[in-house]
C-alpha cells in the first residue's frame, strides 16, 4: 500500500510538473548577414526550446556547428574563425515573455515581447525581442525576427573580407513547441 | 509516514515550477557526438596527404608549383629560374569519399587516388580520424626506357596505400602519422635495368596555428624498409628522406601553402621514394599550392 501511493504521488508530481512545458528539439534559426558580393544564410534547424506556461519563462539553444551554410569552405571559416565553434559550441536565450498570462494561449495570434540574455562566442548580452506566438490544441508556434550586431559579440572581421560579410546579422526565428 | 509522503508529494511537486536555468539544463542532450572539424586547413599537409578532404559535390583544383633547387647558384636565382608543377583535380563524392587526378610535370607521371574517411574523431569519442588513400601511378617516361627491356611487363605502374591518422589534439595543435606502404619498380636510366620494390614509410606531421588564418606545418617521411633490409631513419647513408617545412595561409575562400622541403617530386611516391637532394647540402626546393574550390550543389 505504501509503495503504491508512493509511485502513484511520484506519477502524480511528474505528470503535474511537466504538463505546463512546451519543447522543441528541431526548431529552426536562420541567419542572413548577406551583401551584394556574397549569399550568407545558413539555417539551423536543430535548435532546442522550451516553455514553460505556468510564468512564460522561455529558454533556447543551439549548436553553432548546426548552421548548414551553401559553402562548405564558409561553414568552416564560420565555425573555425568567427565563432570558434570549439571554445564556443553553443549559443543560448534565457528570459521571459513579459506580461504573461494563458489567454496568450487562446488560439489567435499574439504580438509578444521577450526579455533575456542572449549568449553568443561567450559574450552575454541583454535583448529585447519582439515576436508572434499562435497555439492550436497541441502546439505553440512561435517566430521572431530581430537584428544583432557582430561587434558586440566579439566577432572580428577580417579586413580583406569586410565588403562580403553584413556588420548586422538579421536573425529569424521558428518554432514549433509540442507538450511534454 | 504520513509526514514523509507529504514531504516526497512537495519534493515532487516543487519540481513543476522551473527557473530559466532549469529549463536550459532540460535542453542539454549529453548523448550527441561532436565530431572534430578542420584538422588542418588542406587536403595536404605539404607533400603528404591529410586526413582533410574535398567536401560533398566540390572540384578542388590545386596547382602544385616547385621551384629549382637552393643550390643551383645565382645563375638560376637559387632555384627560382627553374618551376615544375603539378596539377591536381580531386572531386568529392560524398562527405566521406574523394577521388583525386593528377599530373606531374618533372616526372611525367599521372596518378589516381581515392580517400576514403573511415572514422572521424569525436564519433563515440574516438581520440583519432582514421582515413585509407590508395593511389596508382602511370608513369609514362618508363614506357619509353621499359620498351627496350621488355614490352609485355607492367614496370610502368606503381600502387601506394597509406592509412592516414591523425588528431586534433587542441584547436591550434594537430598530428598524423601515415604507414606508407608502396610497390613500385625502381629505374635505373644508365642501363635500363630495374628492380620491383616493396617498401614501408612512416609519414609523420603536424600542424600549428599561430593564428586564425596562419599555421605553420611540417613533415618527415622515413623510408624504414625496403624489399627485406631495414632501413635506419636517421644512419642510413642510401636513402634520403623528405622533411618539409611551410605556412598555410588562409584568405577568404582560398588556402595558399607555402613551403620549403627537398622533395623535388610531387607525387605521393615520388616525394616519399625517390629524393636525391639533401637538406645540408642546399638541396632546397621553395614551393606552393594554389586551390580553387568549384561548387556543384
Amino acid at each position: 500500500m505504501k509503495q503504491f501511493l508512493f509511485i502513484l504521488l511520484t506519477f502524480f508530481a511528474i505528470f503535474a510538473s511537466s504538463q505546463e512545458k512546451y519543447i522543441s528539439r528541431n526548431g529552426s534559426i536562420q541567419f542572413i548577414a548577406s551583401t551584394p558580393l556574397e549569399t550568407i544564410d545558413p539555417i539551423n534547424n536543430h535548435v532546442s526550446c522550451i516553455l514553460d506556461t505556468e510564468n512564460g519563462n522561455i529558454v533556447f539553444q543551439l549548436k553553432m556547428i548546426s548552421f548548414k551554410f551553401e559553402k562548405a569552405l564558409m561553414e568552416e571559416h564560420f565555425n573555425e574563425k568567427y565563432v570558434e565553434s570549439e571554445r564556443f559550441p553553443k549559443a543560448t536565450f534565457q528570459g521571459k515573455i513579459k506580461d504573461w498570462n494563458t489567454k496568450l494561449l487562446d488560439g489567435e495570434k499574439h504580438m509578444v515581447i521577450a526579455i533575456g540574455n542572449i549568449t553568443i562566442h561567450g559574450v552575454e548580452k541583454e535583448i529585447t525581442v519582439n515576436g508572434i506566438i499562435k497555439t492550436n490544441k497541441i502546439n505553440i508556434f512561435l517566430s521572431s525576427s530581430f537584428d544583432i550586431t557582430l561587434a558586440d559579440f566579439g566577432v572580428e572581421i577580417p579586413k580583406l573580407v569586410r565588403d562580403k560579410i553584413s556588420k548586422t546579422v538579421k536573425v529569424e526565428v521558428n518554432m514549433n513547441l509540442k507538450q511534454k | 509516514m504520513k509526514k514523509l509522503l507529504v514531504f516526497l508529494g512537495c519534493f515532487f511537486l516543487s519540481f513543476s515550477s522551473f527557473s530559466q536555468d532549469d529549463l536550459l539544463s532540460f535542453l542539454d542532450n549529453e548523448n550527441e557526438d561532436n565530431l572534430t572539424f578542420a584538422t588542418f586547413k588542406s587536403t595536404k599537409i605539404i607533400n603528404l596527404q591529410s586526413i582533410e578532404q574535398t567536401n560533398k559535390k566540390e572540384l578542388n583544383f590545386v596547382i602544385s608549383h616547385r621551384f629549382g633547387p637552393l643550390n643551383s647558384g645565382h645563375s638560376e636565382l637559387y632555384g627560382l629560374d627553374i618551376g615544375s608543377m603539378r596539377m591536381i583535380f580531386d572531386y568529392g563524392i560524398t562527405e566521406n569519399i574523394s577521388i583525386t587526378l593528377a599530373r606531374s610535370s618533372s616526372e611525367k607521371v599521372i596518378d589516381a587516388s581515392f580517400k576514403y574517411r573511415l572514422l572521424t574523431q569525436g564519433f563515440k569519442n574516438s581520440p583519432v580520424t582514421i582515413s585509407s588513400y590508395s593511389s596508382l601511378f602511370y608513369d609514362t617516361l618508363a614506357v619509353q626506357w621499359w620498351a627496350i627491356d621488355s614490352i609485355t611487363s607492367n614496370k610502368n605502374i606503381g600502387f601506394q596505400q597509406q592509412i592516414l591518422i591523425a588528431s586534433k589534439i587542441n584547436s591550434n595543435l594537430s598530428v598524423q602519422i601515415s604507414p606508407i606502404y608502396t610497390n613500385y619498380y625502381k629505374c635505373n636510366q644508365e642501363d635500363l635495368t630495374g628492380e620491383n620494390i616493396n617498401s614501408l614509410a612512416l609519414g609523420m606531421g603536424g600542424r600549428y596555428k599561430i593564428n586564425s588564418s596562419v599555421s605553420i606545418n611540417s613533415e618527415w617521411i622515413p623510408v624504414l624498409m625496403n624489399n627485406s633490409d631495414i632501413i635506419h631513419p636517421l644512419k642510413n647513408k642510401d636513402v634520403i628522406n623528405s622533411f618539409s617545412i611551410g605556412v598555410d595561409i588562409e584568405t577568404g575562400g582560398h588556402v595558399f601553402q607555402l613551403f620549403t622541403t627537398n622533395s623535388s617530386r610531387m607525387s605521393d611516391k615520388g616525394f616519399v621514394h625517390q629524393n636525391s637532394d639533401m637538406w645540408n647540402e642546399g638541396g632546397v626546393y621553395f614551393g606552393f599550392n594554389i586551390s580553387r574550390v568549384f561548387n556543384f550543389n
